[in-house]
């Protein structure tokens, strides 16, 4: 896995900020720890979709996905993508082992996990985009339970559907929160590609769109990772 | 049960995927396959009736997700699904029914928020269920975690008398999703009186066979291998397996010529794949398996293999003598003990004896703490020591992986105690080659004592490569003639019994100038006699100058890498502490400046000239101040902030260790804890460590802390402020919670409240007196609150 130096920067709110040697240097080593000890784990199925009174319903399955934000994130998709990866329990485990022995290094180690789950589902994203426009189709970006008004209690679903459990070891605590820590579960939208009406392309695009610019478009305004550098 | 005993005399074979049919019948992706067995049994049975028409031997039954986790707000409960799996079984006509055991869904402490004992009562419910309802054997498959196996397992064994079969699920990688590999599940495993032991899942046979021939080459088990139909590949969004019943068997055969006698399928498999693996193999019989003879510990991710390797076994976690680590151990201070067991480690240690026997302490709950503690934190394999038969079954069995008992000695009673918690728990043992009539005077009688704990053991079915021996080491101040005794036992227990030796080593020394001097000198001596494993202080540089030297004559550190590492790293060492020391950095610069690794030999230094309060009062609070305010106004970071917290802690630790505790400074008695539900704590340890830097007592809860925990606590001790950090939406509900719950018990105490979804209103709304944005707002608030 590659790791963007420059997205570990942002998220520890270095804004174009000097960084110290010292510092720099363990910058440097938390990189290539998570480089070599992160793993690439995903799954991801496509689904047809229809909308009715009750939310979007992915058919062929039991799940309907209710609210406002979902609904507008797939305006003319007739199709979408659900997604789970995960970078996997080493990283917990080293994470955890830091905080007792030197707790910069952990929260560190922390912030190149963080840049790390997010570029394997960029490349995921990739994967599917490339996927559907030999279909002629174009991808929305990933909206993921517990943006917006998507009830984070989804992601119980999502995992069964696509056994994550068995297939990526990805599991739930009973307050659905995933373990390992840094893993991702998301629904990329899929459309026609003369269908610009509504919804949010991402596409391929999106692999090189920046942290930042996702940030930005996403209407997830209390999700917790952007808290983490446009709060304060 | 007729059909445990054919177990490597002929081939057996069970079904192949559940899923994968149902799916076929209509199961939606998603949907718990288990829940059919109530709402459309037929389909079951279909799928049992093709696999019997398949040859199956071994139905399974369709019960895979039966745990009250997965069936959580499902409507149903275990009992009627596993009792209606079973039914429908043998309505199917199943001659032998298997009950499907799953993982629980969820992952253990401290990964996940599953104990050790909530798991096993999940299992043991299972257990019960289908015991009663007439399941003929356990098949406990797909696990990734030889510790949530280890605890199913126990769950069968020790509610249960039928046999038991276990199976664990690697990677390409070789490992399993939590970092087990093959032989550390072998070691872990075998040992715990299951009938198989083999793989399932997640891969085809073709990856399989580089795992199972490392199965095969150290199980003592008969070996069972359910494989998938290939590599599930994505294509298109679908996950499909795509090689044949023909492709399959072919490696499958290759498996039964590597000893394998057990198969069965997994995901993408269907009675065909049965049939063809049946017929491929009719006529012939299983190879007979010879594993190798090893003795080995694992702490689930990590082997030592004493064979051929002088292992290193820290001594350092045994309060004899020790004033701190006593202190740490009446206050049941995790903390400073992990401590010693990282820098043990560090500095080479293999294994890490634990000791932490005390008068007046509850030795069995503290022994179980401390393995907690300390597995969350080194990947160490551990040595269980006590002289008090309950701590060590305490520490074994909640033990990951595979550990060494200290001790069984020659005494009738000590066997007779000892030898039972090894054989139940699977764990290696070293006897002390002492009985009723002391330690013997010479290596001759030493030895026949070794002997007789090696008969002994064999009776109680104890492999021999898993008992180990400690020919004793005696004073050479007061039994200066019996010294060379323990040398000449060692090599006659090497000759003679062919079993590993272990020696504590320090106690040669006892009484005389220069131990370390005489200790390493003694320790060659024995490595020359054949010493497999040193219990030694791994901190000494003298003693362990001697294990590397002696790695490189053994031809153990090839190249001498790890000894010339070690040694030009030495003279690197030496010039930046003279470069450091003629820079003469005050420790108040060193804080500053987040030199982590100076801190400890500065604060040693300031010792010399101050108080432990007048260092903190100079240079601790004054430089941590400094560094916070240059924070507040941007022009550090969060991580240069917690490099000089980390170097104050590192500091700190000094000061403690020389100070009495009634020396040192008490600010203040804080709670803190990271309220039920939520696992996320980075952000909690870090302000325990801002606080304690200040001065406060800082009594961590943890992670994951139910309401009442708190609330008894705070009663107990009479605590005044109490912090509480909740890092999702969801758990800031069991912040509120835990707050009523304190009002409504009548504390009287403040709350602080912090973490990444809260705000100053939402602060207000759980009911909580402050909201803490940050670590440093922390401290502000506690020095406010008590006046500091």
């Amino acid at each position: 896995m590659f790791i963007d130096k420059k997205e570990v920067l942002r998220y520890l709110r270095y804004r174009g900020n000097m960084v110290d040697a010292a510092t720099d240097a363990v910058i440097d080593e938390c990189i290539s720890i998570c480089e070599a000890e992160a793993k690439s784990l995903f799954v991801y199925s496509y689904f047809d979709i229809s909308s009715s009174d009750d939310g979007i319903t992915v058919e062929g399955t039991n799940i309907v996905l209710t609210g406002k934000n979902i609904a507008r994130h797939l305006d003319g998709c007739f199709r979408c993508a659900v997604m789970a990866a995960t970078i996997g329990i080493n990283i917990d485990n080293l994470i955890r082992r830091f905080e007792q022995e030197d707790i910069a290094k952990a929260v560190i180690l922390d912030t190149c996990a963080s840049a790390c789950i997010e570029a394997l589902c960029d490349e995921v994203s990739a994967k599917v985009a490339i996927e559907q426009s030999k279909n002629g189709c174009v991808t929305t970006s990933r909206f993921s339970p517990g943006y917006g008004d998507l009830p984070l209690s989804l992601q119980s679903k999502i995992l069964s559907l696509l056994s994550a459990g068995k297939r990526i070891g990805l599991t739930l605590t009973s307050s659905d929160i995933m373990i390992p820590r840094k893993s991702v579960t998301a629904i990329i939208g899929i459309k026609a590609a003369d269908d610009t009406a509504g919804g949010r392309t991402g596409g391929t695009a999106e692999a090189g769109m920046s942290g930042k610019d996702k940030c930005e478009v996403c209407e997830a305004t209390d999700c917790e990772f952007r808290a983490s550098f446009t709060k304060d | 049960m007729e059909v445990i005993k054919e177990f490597g005399k002929r081939f057996v074979f069970f079904d192949g995927s559940m899923g994968t049919m149902l799916q076929k019948s209509g199961l939606k992706p998603g949907e718990l396959p288990d829940l059919l067995n109530i709402k459309a049994p037929e389909k079951v049975e279909a799928v049992h009736r093709d696999y019997i028409k398949a040859g199956a031997d071994i139905i399974t039954t369709n019960t895979f997700g039966c745990n009250p986790h997965s069936l959580n707000g499902t409507g149903f409960s275990a009992k009627e699904v596993i009792k209606a799996g079973i039914d429908i079984a043998r309505r199917a006509g199943a001659k032998v029914i298997a009950q499907d055991i799953g993982p629980l869904g969820q992952l253990m402490q401290p990964m996940g928020p599953l104990s050790f004992d909530e798991a096993y009562d999940c299992f043991k419910q299972q257990v019960l269920f289908g015991a009663e309802s007439g399941a003929d054997l356990f098949i406990i498959e797909t696990l990734s975690d030889i510790y949530e196996a280890k605890a199913a397992i126990l769950a069968v064994k020790e509610n249960s008398s039928l046999p038991v079969i276990c199976t664990m699920s690697f990677q390409a990688d070789g490992r399993t999703f939590v970092g087990a590999d093959p032989m550390a599940a072998v070691l872990s495993l075998s040992g715990l009186g299951i009938n198989a032991f083999g793989v399932n899942c997640s891969l085809g046979p073709a990856e399989l066979l580089p795992i199972v021939k490392q199965i095969t080459e150290y199980s003592p088990l008969p070996v069972i291998v359910q494989a998938n139909a290939g590599l599930p590949k994505i294509s298109g969004g679908e996950t499909v397996y795509d090689i044949s019943p023909e492709e399959y068997t072919a490696d499958i055969v290759k498996m039964a010529d590597m000893g394998v006698c057990i198969f069965g399928g997994c995901c993408g498999t269907t009675p065909d794949y049965i049939a063809e693996m049946k017929a491929a193999l009719s006529g012939r019989k299983p190879v007979p398996i010879s594993p190798n003879r090893i003795t080995a510990l694992t702490s689930g991710t990590k082997n030592v293999i004493l064979d051929g390797h002088v292992t290193v076994i820290g001594e350092r976690i045994n309060p004899t003598g020790k004033k701190r680590l006593k202190q740490a151990i009446k206050e049941c201070d995790m903390d400073y003990i992990t401590g010693e067991a990282i820098s043990q480690r560090d500095r080479g240690a293999d294994v890490l004896d634990v000791n932490i026997s005390l008068p007046d302490i509850d030795e069995p709950e503290m022994m179980a703490k401390t393995v907690l503690a300390l597995q969350a934190i080194v990947d160490l394999p551990l040595q269980i020591d006590s002289s008090d038969p309950a701590a060590i079954e305490a520490g074994v069995r909640i033990c990951r992986g595979k550990p060494l008992i200290n001790s069984v000695n020659g005494k009738h009673e000590s066997m007779e105690k000892i030898f039972p918690i090894a054989k139940k728990y699977g764990a290696a043992v070293l006897g002390l080659a002492l009985d009723e009539n002391g330690i013997p005077h010479t290596a001759e009688e030493r030895y026949k004592i070794a002997e007789k704990i090696l008969n002994t053991a064999k009776k109680y079915g104890i492999p021999e490569q898993d008992v180990l021996i400690d020919c004793l080491t005696l004073t050479a101040s007061a039994q200066q003639q019996d010294v060379m005794a323990t040398i000449d036992a060692i090599k006659l227990v090497k000759q003679r019994l062919n079993l590993k030796t272990v020696l504590g080593v320090s106690n040669v020394s006892f009484g005389l100038p220069q131990r370390e001097q005489l200790n390493s000198v003694f320790l060659a001596a024995a490595f020359g006699a054949g010493l497999d494993a040193p219990i030694i202080n791994p901190l000494s540089d003298v003693v362990m100058n001697t294990v590397r030297t002696f790695k490189v004559i053994n031809n153990q550190d090839k190249n001498a890498v790890e000894y010339v590492g070690a040694f030009s790293g030495e003279t690197a060492d030496a010039e930046k502490k003279v470069s450091s020391s003629s820079s003469d950095k005050t420790l108040y610069d060193i804080i500053v400046d987040g030199d982590r690794a100076s801190a400890a030999d500065a604060a040693r230094k300031a010792l010399k000239s101050s108080t432990p309060i007048e260092i903190i009062n100079s240079s601790f609070i004054p430089a941590l101040d400094i560094v916070g305010k240059k924070f507040e106004k941007g022009e550090i970071f969060l991580p240069q902030l917690l490099m000089s917290a980390q170097t104050v802690k590192n500091a700190f630790d000094v000061l403690k260790a020389a100070s009495s505790s009634s020396e040192q400074q008490n600010k203040g008695t804080i709670v803190i804890a990271t309220v039920y539900g939520d696992i996320h704590d980075i952000g909690k340890n870090i302000v325990k460590m801002m606080l304690a830097n200040y001065g406060y007592d800082v009594i961590d809860l943890g992670k994951d802390v139910p309401p009442q925990t708190v609330v008894d606590t705070v009663l107990e001790k009479n605590v005044k402020l109490v912090g509480l950090s909740a890092l999702m939406t969801t758990t800031v509900k069991s912040m509120a919670d835990t707050i009523t719950a304190l009002r409504q018990a009548g504390a009287d105490c403040k709350v602080m409240v912090g973490g990444a979804v809260l705000n100053e209103e939402y602060a207000k709304l759980v009911g909580a007196d402050f909201y803490a944005k940050d670590a440093l707002e922390s401290v502000k608030i506690a020095d406010k609150f008590f006046g500091n």
